[in-house]
């Protein structure tokens, strides 16, 4: 069994995550023929209920749909109809959940079908529960349609749980364009340019029980999602190298080392990753920065530390490696977030 | 009023457009019952001068004269031709050609003048070119005329359809209510607008309490027509100077002119009331009851974006008020 799916895997089951993009669609009355136009899928397929799909259709669905309903609350409104959706028993275990943790942790688990396309990881300290978002199978082309849907999707699943608006923190890569958008939807508490996707919410309040609490349906469909999900790669590719990196660190990785412990010779590792449209100084780079953005805002530790964690010769380094990665100081972002 | 006929012609202008693209080449093909017309004209001429008239020797002809009158004559012809090629059918193009061709034939038999000797007795000595010539010049003007008017007619067609085009884009796609770049548009306009004519000027931001709630119970269109015949609702109690657009999700804004923090608070109150007592139908025939929030925020010297700020922050507070959020 492999352990992860590439973005030519056929793993996607039809009737989940894409369903909401195309019901989207098919509501705001795009024509469904065009709509899947150049994505192999068919809607007689589709229809079937038994199809899977590659990754890459899924982007070119998306792609589609982001060329044909152009509106600025496209991303959100795909979010919103994602969950509870219909993804068997990973719905019922998300929106049955006792706590939003725990709805969060079935998200973290089952995310090759509840969040095929964005790997979700979550992140809990004695005060917040973090949820970072990292690219799964494709390298993000710079437009956050995606984390805007996935984040959307999070926050309508938190809002389910407790019938009112949670008070999420929202941490963005680059700036906001539509402004209102995000106000309506998430509120106000929006940081862009932060050089990450993540959103936080106080722990005390993900802990707190949910208002649907039925015990024993959440702990019943959890079991279901445990046999049913176990015999699939449960990550993408990019993540899973990804996660193969930041686990090594502070120790050593280069793209041998990686490429070993994949059962692969170099040459067909890099080939995987150009297929994925990246490179593994490419990969390096956005997890060590990730790792200093996390270590910088959220423990506060002191640029000579980070350095020598992330193996740079002096913190000089570090700062110049960091300008080059997001564009700004590290102490530009110093502030706890 | 434009002349009918170039009314007409506006009703064609889509094809005429892509006529023009189509074939602006060889328009002067569509042209030859005009063109055979004015040959066949031209020869009734001839034949004329020739039944009153005897040809000169060829010591009386006057070469000067011969070239200076058949070069007018060949422009004239010259003129035709580019005209009509340039143009598509239609009543302008008849006025265009009978102009010309009118000019055409004058000269010709002018020319003909130089090379048959026309008694001095008969009625045809002179009298052709002296009436069509003038004639001629003055249907030519007036064809220049209403050619002037079509292309002004064509020219504003065509701003419409341009403003109309990015008007769109400001558009919200399920209500057609302008959008937040819209507002914001507006709100910058309205601003400086109020302050020189010394005018209050509020916004007001209304969102709809439990909206999610709805979309879940109902489903998304049920949402969707929610906020389509919510829109109407808002539009039927707004003044005929204030503007509604659709913030975003349901969210809207109200831009009141003239309406200070009182009078803004009354006006927001009566669209709240209007909210509540909405029994909107759902497709399966139950009444649902809705309640609002609006968040009032009268420009005291804003920026738009810090008014839309307050204006949020005062709705966020009026919606904790009616369902407590977390801490």
């Amino acid at each position: 069994m492999t352990l992860w799916y590439e973005n030519d895997s056929p793993i996607i089951a039809a009737h989940e995550f894409p369903a909401a993009l195309i019901d989207l669609g098919c509501s705001r009355g795009l024509e469904p023929d065009k709509l899947l136009r150049g994505t192999g899928i068919f809607m007689e397929d589709f229809l079937s209920g038994c199809l899977n799909i590659k990754p890459s259709q899924c982007y070119a669905l998306i792609r589609n749909l982001r060329q044909q309903l152009p509106g600025a609350d496209t991303p959100f409104l795909a979010g919103h109809r994602l969950y509870p959706g219909n993804f068997g028993p990973a719905s019922t275990a998300l929106t049955l959940a006792p706590n939003l943790l725990e709805a969060l942790q079935t998200l973290e688990t089952y995310h090759r079908c509840l969040s095929p396309l964005l790997h979700p990881r979550l992140s809990v300290d004695s005060e917040f529960v973090y949820l970072y978002w990292h690219d799964c199978c494709d390298v993000s082309d710079g437009n956050s349609f995606l984390t805007d849907m996935m984040m959307t999707a999070v926050t309508s699943v938190g809002r389910l749980l407790h019938q009112r608006p949670l008070p999420w923190d929202y941490f963005l890569h680059g700036d906001i364009r539509n402004h209102e958008q995000y106000s309506v939807n998430w509120g106000s508490r929006v940081r862009p340019q932060q050089h990450i996707s993540a959103m936080r919410l106080p722990r005390d309040i993900a802990t707190a029980p949910s208002i649907s609490n039925s015990a024993s349906a959440a702990i019943i469909a959890k079991r279901q999602c445990q046999t049913q999900y176990q015999a699939i790669p449960s990550t993408g590719f990019v993540a899973h190298i990804d996660g193969l990196i930041r686990a090594s660190i502070p120790g050593h990785i280069s793209l041998e080392s990686v490429a070993d412990s994949l059962n692969m010779s170099t040459a067909t590792f890099k080939r995987k990753l150009q297929k994925h449209h990246t490179h593994f100084q490419q990969r390096y780079d956005t997890v060590r920065k990730e790792l200093a953005i996390e270590w910088l805002t959220r423990q506060q530790l002191d640029i000579e530390e980070i350095a020598a964690r992330l193996h740079f010769h002096d913190s000089r380094n570090l700062r110049r490696a960091f300008k080059r990665w997001t564009g700004v100081l590290p102490s530009a972002l110093c502030l706890p977030i | 009023m434009p002349p009918t006929f170039v009314i007409q012609l506006l009703q064609k202008a889509d094809s005429y457009n892509a006529f023009i693209l189509l074939c602006d080449c060889t328009m002067i093909f569509l042209h030859k019952w005009k063109l055979l017309a004015i040959a066949l004209a031209t020869n009734l001429t001839i034949l004329l001068s020739l039944a009153v008239g005897d040809i000169k020797l060829w010591q009386e002809i006057d070469w000067l004269d011969i070239v200076g009158e058949s070069g007018v004559c060949l422009l004239t012809i010259l003129w035709l031709a580019f005209t009509l090629n340039s143009r598509p059918k239609g009543s302008v193009t008849t006025l265009l050609a009978l102009g010309l061709g009118l000019i055409f034939i004058g000269s010709f038999q002018d020319l003909m003048d130089e090379v048959i000797a026309i008694p001095e007795t008969s009625i045809w000595r002179g009298s052709i070119e002296s009436t069509l010539m003038p004639v001629g010049l003055i249907v030519l003007t007036l064809a220049l005329y209403h050619w002037h008017k079509e292309q002004l007619l064509f020219s504003q067609e065509r701003r419409r359809k341009e403003q109309n085009l990015r008007e769109y884009r400001l558009q919200d796609q399920l209500t057609g209510l302008g959008d937040a770049r819209f507002l914001q548009q507006q709100l910058e306009q309205q601003l400086e607008h109020c302050r020189q004519q010394q005018q209050p000027l509020t916004l007001v931001l209304l969102d709809l309490d439990q909206f999610d709630t709805i979309n879940r119970r109902f489903g998304h269109a049920e949402g969707d027509r929610l906020l389509k015949e919510l829109t109407e609702l808002l539009l039927l109690n707004l003044r005929r100077c204030d503007l509604l657009c659709r913030y975003a999700g349901d969210r809207f804004a109200v831009l009141l002119p003239g309406a200070g923090e009182q009078l803004a608070t009354q006006l927001s109150s009566q669209l709240q009331d209007a909210v509540s007592h909405f029994a909107y139908k759902t497709t399966q025939g139950e009444s649902v009851y809705h309640s609002a929030s609006v968040g009032v925020a009268t420009d005291t010297g804003h920026t738009p974006e810090s008014l839309i700020d307050l204006a949020t922050q005062r709705l966020l507070t009026a919606k904790d008020s009616r369902a407590p959020r977390a801490a």
